[in-house]
């Protein structure tokens, strides 16, 4: 099976080390994915915004990097939620491109679905001692259907205590260029996330994707809060290590 | 706007031509739904609960003693200086004639209908109930006016257990039946939480609302 | 008619803590109950499906059950009258009051009168116009508009009703609610039988009967219907369900998706005006039925559904904006989600074309809905339509073009991604970029932003793979995974 790593270019510029950890933790399972470089991104920002020629442009660096594979795993919920919600429309047009974009929705999936609905795995192996809180990203749950999946990886991480995020599916308030372009209005919601990511005490908040998390960890830095922002990804990969070392020590 | 000229725009924008026949369509309560009916038991019971459950109050009566003795409690508690009550054969079944007796009575039909505005009781009969969601269907006739349940503080319905429907889809009107001027469907007593969220009950229509279940046949 | 924009009117809205409880509370409140009177109930989805089935059927058709609706209203005894715009639905209603030497109007709850400004054009024919829901009669006393479409008084305290109560002729009152409800039953009773005309808004017009019904709580609509002379009705064009069967549907999912309730307290269903030998009821009944701009979205694959909505306001409830802002900030008549959604498409053009963009597009409001009206993707649509229109800012068009030069070409974004790591030196402090000017500013003002990584993904990739592919799986140590072990977002 060939696998393509959609890496999204807020993880490929900001975040890498999201796209690193679940490179190994694919690699640790017998995947091993490719990372087609012609990918940039999705297109959402201009697409959002209501410039769906400069998106269409923008997003068929995605269609011609991804040809040749079976499947296509993404760190983001949105991202993979735009390509599987919006591109039948974005392409419309043009029958080719379209029939490309259907071909690309069919195999695309977000790193938790790929893990348990195609490797059908919920427990990776890891171990990760903390009390830990989820937020569901509003893309990737609404948009894409994944709702249980991060929950289920989450539930099988020995020491983890996951405790409910109150308000969970409230949007925190990113929504690409809404953050910048009505940014009270952004900052007032993400203000309610983090105050109730603070009422869960969670050492850690978990989410699947990167936009999210520079919105509610941003606000926490901003506040000089000491809760540690992780993508599910990081947490199950160094929760493998920690088994890992364990494993050796033990 | 004449009216052809408006729906023809609206024709002319579904892209439908002029008589063109409407498709068909799943009509109606989900199956699921429409196929279920509770047994005449359930239906009363279920009337009861969920009756309670909107903030009105209903009571199942055995017989008509019974439910004499009840009806004059209320009044008895209630002591209201005018009573209104559906008019003509209406209520017969139900025989209060004489328990109402000694009670300011104004009748639909008889009195003159502005001087429900002052009553302080609503007796009624209904044309039926729905035990799923504690529904009385009223439906406005000549005998039957829609003051007498809706101006007084407290509305009394009497009816029979037959009455009682497990779902609202078998009370609507069907296809091509006369529909009465007035149906309404009251579910409890008057409500709002305008205030700062707090409810308050009769702030327009009836501040309480009883109903008495007679369950066996009247004569 | 707003003067200033959404951001504008959203950040004085941001500065008033009162407003914010008022309407997080409401809505938490209507939600709560929402999600548990719907599980109670069961099979919700299939009641959705139901719902979406029998709105998208009517309006696919609403040519022949708008006309079957007409004939039978007629039939029944009343008048249909047809108004393309909201200056005719108005001028039509004025007529009958004209026509009926009306002094005094009483009204029920009807957002339709709001988009019409009903109340402006009887004023100004001397005609006095009363409203008679709780929440609605509290802010026409404060001299306001509704908030919500369901609870319209939401940002009202009871100490400030308790006021406009005073002013209105109340004396010594409390704020206890049960001491001002007590007195606008009493105030209002006393209008209700004195009044010339009742006019209520339409739920639902059943084709098949050309019945009216009304859904509310506190029977207010029932007094305005049934005790003035006259009754007139003032409806949306999409208001039509085809059958008494389909509203059995629809008695479910309004007041469940609205409230939270089971069943609304009453329903009250009117086919013609009062029968021979009735002694009470309206003698007249006029129907008015409303385009104003609703037929253009016919027809129109991305808009059409729009007209399907049932105004139960359960996409308020959720929308995390209106949540922040409550309804006045949206400028216009339909606040919320369906309102940036709606008013744009009834007013075209550049006054409210930025209602759209009050979204941060979560999708919460499509999810709530009980007809699932696809309002989110419908912001994006009408953003788009806004560009193709040349409504957006010159600057947003520049920034998009922007975007497609550098991300359409691979090589492209990896060379700007290397000049900007150049660039952002200047302005990044400890891992995170705080200067609060700059184009920026709306994030940083609020929230650090990160900067790009020393080295990109792409950039580390060739390393990695080829680490991969010579080691043993799994990795025999836990360090090489050093930047998965500090990635903490908001590390200082």
């Amino acid at each position: 099976m060939k696998v393509a790593l959609f890496v999204t270019c807020l993880v490929d510029s900001l975040y890498p080390q999201v796209g690193e950890a679940m490179v190994r933790l694919l690699h640790r399972l017998g995947v091993d994915v490719d990372f087609p470089e012609q990918q940039t991104c999705c297109g959402q920002p201009a697409f959002n915004s209501g410039y769906w020629d400069d998106a269409r442009e923008v997003a068929r660096t995605l269609l011609d990097a991804f040809d040749p594979y079976d499947y296509v795993v993404s760190p983001s919920g949105s991202c993979c939620g735009m390509i599987y919600h919006y591109y039948p429309d974005l392409f419309a047009g043009d029958a080719e491109s379209r029939r490309r974009a259907a071909a690309l929705t069919e195999k695309t999936y977000e790193f938790s679905q790929f893990l348990v609905r195609v490797l059908e795995v919920s427990d990776v192996g890891a171990s990760f001692p903390a009390r830990a809180t989820y937020h569901p990203s509003c893309h990737g749950s609404r948009l894409l259907g994944v709702r249980d999946e991060p929950l289920e990886l989450l539930r099988h991480v020995r020491g983890l205590e996951l405790v409910p995020l109150p308000y969970a599916a409230d949007c925190c308030g990113f929504g690409g260029t809404f953050a910048v372009k009505m940014g009270e209005l952004s900052s007032a919601m993400v203000e309610d996330k983090v105050r109730h990511v603070e009422e869960t005490q969670a050492q850690v908040l978990v989410g699947t994707d990167m936009g999210c998390l520079m919105n509610i960890g941003g606000r926490m830095a901003r506040e000089g809060r000491r809760v540690r922002v992780m993508h599910l990804a990081q947490l199950l990969y160094e929760g493998t290590q920690a088994q890992h070392r364990r494993e050796i020590v033990g | 706007m004449e009216e052809q000229a408006f729906l023809a725009r609206i024709r002319e924008r579904l892209g439908r031509q002029d008589g063109a026949p409407v498709a068909p369509y799943r009509r109606g309560a989900p199956e699921f739904w429409t196929g279920r009916s509770l047994s005449s038991a359930d239906r009363v019971s279920t009337f009861v609960e969920r009756f309670a459950q909107q903030g009105g109050q209903a009571w199942v009566c055995p017989d008509l003693t019974d439910l004499h003795n009840r009806l004059e409690g209320f009044l008895r508690d209630l002591a209201p200086p005018a009573i209104g009550v559906w008019g003509g054969d209406t209520l017969k079944e139900f025989q209060i004639d004489g328990l109402l007796a000694r009670f300011t009575v104004l009748r639909w039909g008889e009195a003159p209908a502005k001087s429900f505005a002052d009553t302080h009781v609503g007796i009624t009969g209904c044309a039926a109930a729905i035990a799923d969601t504690g529904t009385l269907m009223m439906a406005a006739d000549a005998w039957r006016g829609r003051s007498v349940h809706l101006l007084p503080t407290v509305h009394i319905a009497l009816l029979h257990a037959r009455q009682i429907k497990t779902r609202l889809g078998e009370a609507l009107p069907k296809p091509g039946e006369r529909v009465p001027s007035s149906l309404h469907f009251v579910s409890g007593p008057s409500r709002s939480s305008d205030i700062e969220n707090d409810l308050s009950i009769g702030v327009h229509g009836p501040a309480a609302v009883y109903a008495l279940v007679l369950a066996v046949e009247g004569t | 008619m707003s003067q200033t924009g959404i951001r504008e009117r959203a950040k004085s809205a941001l500065q008033d803590p009162l407003l914010q409880q008022a309407v997080q509370f409401t809505t938490d409140r209507l939600r709560t109950r929402k999600a548990n009177v719907t599980e109670t109930f069961g099979r919700w989805q299939e009641w959705r499906d139901r719902g979406r089935d029998i709105r998208a059927h009517t309006i696919a058709h609403l040519d022949f059950y708008l006309q079957q609706f007409a004939d039978n209203v007629r039939s029944a005894g009343g008048h249909v009258h047809f108004a393309a715009d909201a200056e005719e639905a108005a001028q039509a209603i004025v007529d009958i009051a004209k026509k009926r030497r009306a002094k005094l109007v009483v009204k029920s709850k009807s957002m339709v009168s709001e988009e019409i400004h009903l109340n402006r054009h009887l004023e100004d024919e001397g005609i006095q116009v009363v409203e008679t829901d709780l929440g609605e009669y509290i802010i026409q006393l404060a001299g306001e508009t509704p908030s919500h479409i369901i609870i319209p008084s939401i940002h009202k305290t009871r100490e400030q009703i308790r006021e406009l109560f005073t002013k209105a002729g109340g004396e010594n009152l409390t704020t206890d609610t049960k001491a001002l409800t007590g007195f606008a039953r009493r105030t209002l009773r006393t209008l209700f039988q004195s009044a010339d005309i009742g006019v209520t808004g339409c739920n639902f017009g059943i084709a098949e009967s050309g019945t009216v019904v009304l859904f509310t709580n506190e029977g207010n609509a029932d007094m305005v219907a049934n005790l003035p002379r006259t009754h007139v009705v003032i409806m949306g064009m999409e208001r039509i369900l085809p059958s008494f069967a389909d509203l059995e549907v629809f008695s479910h999912l309004l007041p469940k998706s609205a409230t939270g309730q089971n069943v609304i307290t009453y329903m009250s269903c009117f086919t013609g005006p009062r029968r021979d030998g009735e002694a009470d009821g309206a003698r007249e009944l006029h129907v008015v039925i409303l385009d104003n701009g609703r037929s253009r979205q016919l027809g129109d694959a991305d808009f059409q559904d729009i007209l399907h909505c049932i105004r139960c306001g359960a996409c308020l409830n959720v929308c995390p904006v209106y949540r922040q802002i409550g309804g006045h900030a949206y400028g216009s008549v339909y606040p919320g989600p369906v309102g940036a959604v709606l008013t744009p498409l009834l007013n075209p053009g550049p006054e409210y074309a930025d209602l759209p963009y009050a979204s941060s597009l979560c999708g919460a409001c499509f999810e709530a809905c009980p007809v699932q009206i696809p309002l989110h993707d419908m912001l994006v649509k009408l953003r788009r339509r806004h560009v193709a229109q040349g409504l957006a800012k010159r600057g947003e068009r520049a920034a998009s073009r922007g975007f497609r030069l550098v991300f359409a070409r691979a090589g492209r974004y990896r060379a700007i991604i290397r000049s900007g790591r150049l660039g952002q030196v200047l302005v990044a402090r400890h891992g995170g970029i705080d200067a609060r000017i700059g184009p920026l500013r709306g994030w940083t003002q609020t929230r650090r932003a990160p900067v790009l990584a020393k080295r990109s993904f792409r950039e580390g990739w060739p390393g990695l793979r080829q680490e991969l592919r010579q080691g043993n799986r799994p990795p025999a140590t836990g360090t090489e995974g050093a930047p998965a072990h500090e990635t903490a977002v908001n590390k200082e």
